[in-house]
């Protein structure tokens, strides 16, 4: 590289204004150069921001991933597959996540401490020097200014001698600083160069091991893996597929079939009954008495279990026993002028239950499958 | 993969309680399945958004190198070792930038958007279904009851095939909605796998070939450059250090000669007086009438050049004549009680200048000059300086 400008240091004691002229052109360079190397950290330190909240973010996508086996999910079939491919993505990411804390770490190292400590030592120590190298230069003025207007008369020796040590002083001292400071602007001059080069090539450094290690660690096992995910997926992909379609052939089959069965009571006129069930399941609205006069009807699901009849809100789990149907006496019966009402009535005539049926059909099975219920036929060996 | 879980289609027209059950069971799923997409959704799109920070930053990086020669330092503008060692820097960095840009689209197209599509597009709509189920399920409820109302009277047939017709419609409505809210919960049960595997697939794959790009771009070309630069930056610093070792010493003799410079008015005994020169620059007052009778006495740089005396101000680029001293005459006076004064009157009497020295031994030094210079000894073809 070729040399470097420099300051004379021997002309520092005459403080020519060539000199200081030449000075100002050394400050011009030192203050574009701050500038600069502010701009340039402000870009590193945001690379290396980005760099560590990617070390975030691939931890935090890892831990995510090992999270799927503690999700309560409801349905868990076939998950086994899926938590270990997570696991294994998990342990994936985490190796990813190294080689991208390493990168960041040496990122901070080796790109942004040199430029932060050139900042802070190097610039900061040549705008100090600047300071001090003003101030001796103004102080040594003053008291210049001071000994010129010393009188020619002979009186007041001592007065003279004192202003003229002043002046000394104040000259050693704008001499001394002004050498420090030339030092620190030629030397300024080399930093230039490492300062820049120094953080750019840890960066590339840092780069260059960060892809070969990740290189490294990729060629070696990923490929049979990851073409078994892909397999996976594939395979999923197409069992559902095969899924979609038998559901749509279900749900059209279900929808080609007679639109009556959407009527309620559609068979009203000529119903066809079987007489012979000994298990029956449907919606009923059933009657409840809420004062001596007022009563109120709720739509509820029932179904026979054995010998006992069960109803069960929609939202509930599991139905509860309503009446145990052994020997209970079933009838239909007029109630508020509602259509297909029947009543149960137990053995000792104390309690009664009154429902209702959608239909005629429903209604008179219901009415059947209760009374064979009644009469055991569902013990007896052939029930139908 | 031993299947997934169903939702039986067949039980969605008789829609019993232990049907409603075994659907509670399947939203409960689908709505962790939603919260853990959502979740990992995030930790993706951070990555994602990290990755997009890396590449804008790797990006300015490498532009602001390319700026290095642009900004107008006054010092080693010449520099082209420098400046072209940071090009080719940034031609280094351009390439990185590049992968890490390919890496983000490949993030974008592979990871986000298949989970993106998954989180707006299917748990969105099972979502719709439901709201959608749960309105055909009300409007079925009322439509039931209101027929279950109905008089046993032969009279209002309007009204009875009215309710009939209402129930009819509200039941098949129902049943349509429920089958395709089960289709869409059946198909979830195999799109959640996809949905989680797919763009991590998609992942990782992406990062396997940045690392297959970066490295194959970067490696080969850069060992050498890069051994380079790291020699050159620690001659420089070698340099540096020797030179400032060199500055050092030299400020410590320096410090130790000059200590007798300091001084403004030296012993005279000690530093003789030249009275043979022909050149001399330093700092002198010079007073300047202001008005009448007051004056102002200013601190100037003087040189001499040629037959011209020179002055110039401290902040000022170059010098100024003060006035030609060919032939002018100089000598002592006395001038406001100051010390060490001298004029210098130039030959046609018409200008003079009043000036100060700092010591008997830099006027008379002064005056011997200008004199020197007046008789044009400086042309005398051995002066001495």
């Amino acid at each position: 590289m070729p040399a470097v400008d420099k300051l004379l240091l021997e002309e520092a004691l005459l403080d020519s204004p060539q000199t200081r002229s030449l000075l100002s052109v050394f400050e011009e360079d030192a203050g574009t150069l701050t500038e600069y190397t502010n701009q340039l950290l402000q870009t590193m330190q945001r690379v290396y921001g980005a760099q560590n909240e990617m070390c975030l973010a691939t931890q935090q996508l890892s831990s995510q991933l090992l999270a799927y086996e503690k999700q309560n999910f409801a349905l868990g079939k076939g998950d086994e597959e899926v938590i270990s491919t997570l696991q294994y993505f998990a342990n994936v990411v985490n190796e990813l996540n190294v080689l991208h804390t390493e990168l960041a770490k040496q990122l901070a190292d080796s790109m942004v401490l040199p430029l932060i400590q050139f900042r802070e030592k190097d610039l900061t120590e040549v705008s100090t020097l600047k300071d001090l190298f003003l101030l001796a230069s103004n102080e040594h003025d003053l008291s210049m200014a001071k000994y010129s207007r010393l009188p020619k008369k002979r009186e007041n020796e001592k007065l003279k001698a004192e202003i003229a040590k002043e002046v000394a002083g104040a000259r050693r001292k704008q001499h001394l600083s002004s050498l420090q400071y030339y030092c620190a602007l030629n030397a300024l001059q080399y930093r230039k160069r490492t300062a820049m080069l120094d953080p750019i090539l840890g960066y590339t450094q840092g780069q260059i091991a960060f892809l070969k290690k990740g290189y490294d660690m990729f060629s070696k096992k990923m490929d049979g893996f990851l073409a078994s995910v892909s397999g996976m997926i594939q395979r999923i992909q197409g069992e559902l597929e095969a899924e979609a379609e038998a559901m749509r052939i279900t749900q059209q089959e279900l929808l080609s079939g007679s639109d009556a069965i959407y009527t309620p009571d559609y068979d009203a006129s000529s119903p066809v009954i079987n007489r012979n069930l000994i298990q029956k399941a449907g919606y009923l609205n059933m009657r409840s008495k809420t004062g001596l006069v007022t009563t109120t009807w709720e739509r509820l699901y029932f179904f026979t279990q054995g010998g006992n009849l069960m109803c069960q809100h929609r939202g509930e789990v599991a139905g509860g026993l309503i009446q145990d149907l052994d020997n209970c006496s079933v009838m239909a019966v007029d109630c508020e002028d509602r259509r297909y009402c029947f009543q149960i009535t137990s053995p000792n005539g104390k309690s009664s239950l009154i429902l209702q049926a959608e239909g005629k059909r429903e209604y008179e099975e219901w009415i059947c499958a209760i009374n064979n219920i009644s009469r055991q036929i569902y013990l007896s060996d052939n029930p139908e | 993969m031993l299947g997934t879980d169903k939702l039986p289609i067949e039980e969605t027209l008789e829609d019993s309680p232990q049907t409603r059950s075994l659907l509670g069971v399947f939203e409960e799923d689908a709505a962790a399945i939603s919260s853990y997409c959502s979740q990992l959704y995030h930790a993706m799109r951070r990555i994602y958004d990290a990755q997009n920070e890396l590449s804008a930053a790797t990006h300015l990086t490498s532009k602001l190198l390319k700026e290095y020669e642009k900004q107008r330092f006054p010092l080693g503008g010449d520099d082209e070792v420098m400046t072209s060692t940071l090009q080719q820097f940034s031609k280094v960095i351009d390439e990185l930038s590049s992968c890490h840009a390919v890496l983000s689209t490949q993030l974008a197209d592979a990871m986000m958007f298949p989970i993106s599509q998954f989180k707006e597009r299917d748990l969105k709509e099972i979502l719709t279904l439901k709201e959608i189920f749960q309105i055909s399920s009300n409007d079925h409820d009322v439509a039931i009851n209101r027929y279950s109302r109905l008089s046993k009277k032969r009279e209002n047939e309007k009204t009875k095939f009215e309710a009939t017709e209402d129930v009819y419609t509200a039941r098949k409505k129902q049943h349509q909605t429920m089958m395709h809210y089960f289709c869409a919960l059946n198909t979830i049960q195999y799109k959640k796998k996809i949905a989680i595997l797919e763009p991590l697939l998609g992942y990782m794959q992406a990062q396997i070939s940045f690392f297959k790009m970066g490295s194959e771009n970067l490696n080969g070309q850069l060992e050498e450059f890069m051994s380079n630069i790291s020699t050159s930056v620690q001659n420089v610093r070698r340099e540096m250090d020797n030179d400032v070792e060199t500055m050092q010493q030299t400020i410590q003799d320096m410090e130790v000669a000059s200590e007798p410079l300091y001084l403004p008015d030296p012993d005279p005994k000690k530093l003789p007086v030249n009275r043979n020169l022909t050149r001399k620059a330093g700092y002198l007052n010079i007073r300047n009438k202001t008005g009448l009778v007051s004056s102002t006495w200013e601190r100037q740089y003087f040189f001499t050049q040629g037959g011209n005396l020179m002055s110039q101000a401290r902040g000022d680029v170059a010098g100024g004549l003060v006035m030609d001293i060919d032939n002018c005459s100089v000598m002592a006076v006395d001038s406001e009680d100051r010390r060490y004064c001298f004029q210098i009157t130039s030959f046609d009497g018409k200008k003079s200048v009043i000036l100060q020295a700092e010591s008997r031994k830099d006027s008379e030094e002064w005056i011997a000059t200008i004199n020197n210079i007046s008789k044009r000894i400086y042309l005398t073809e051995n002066p001495e300086e």
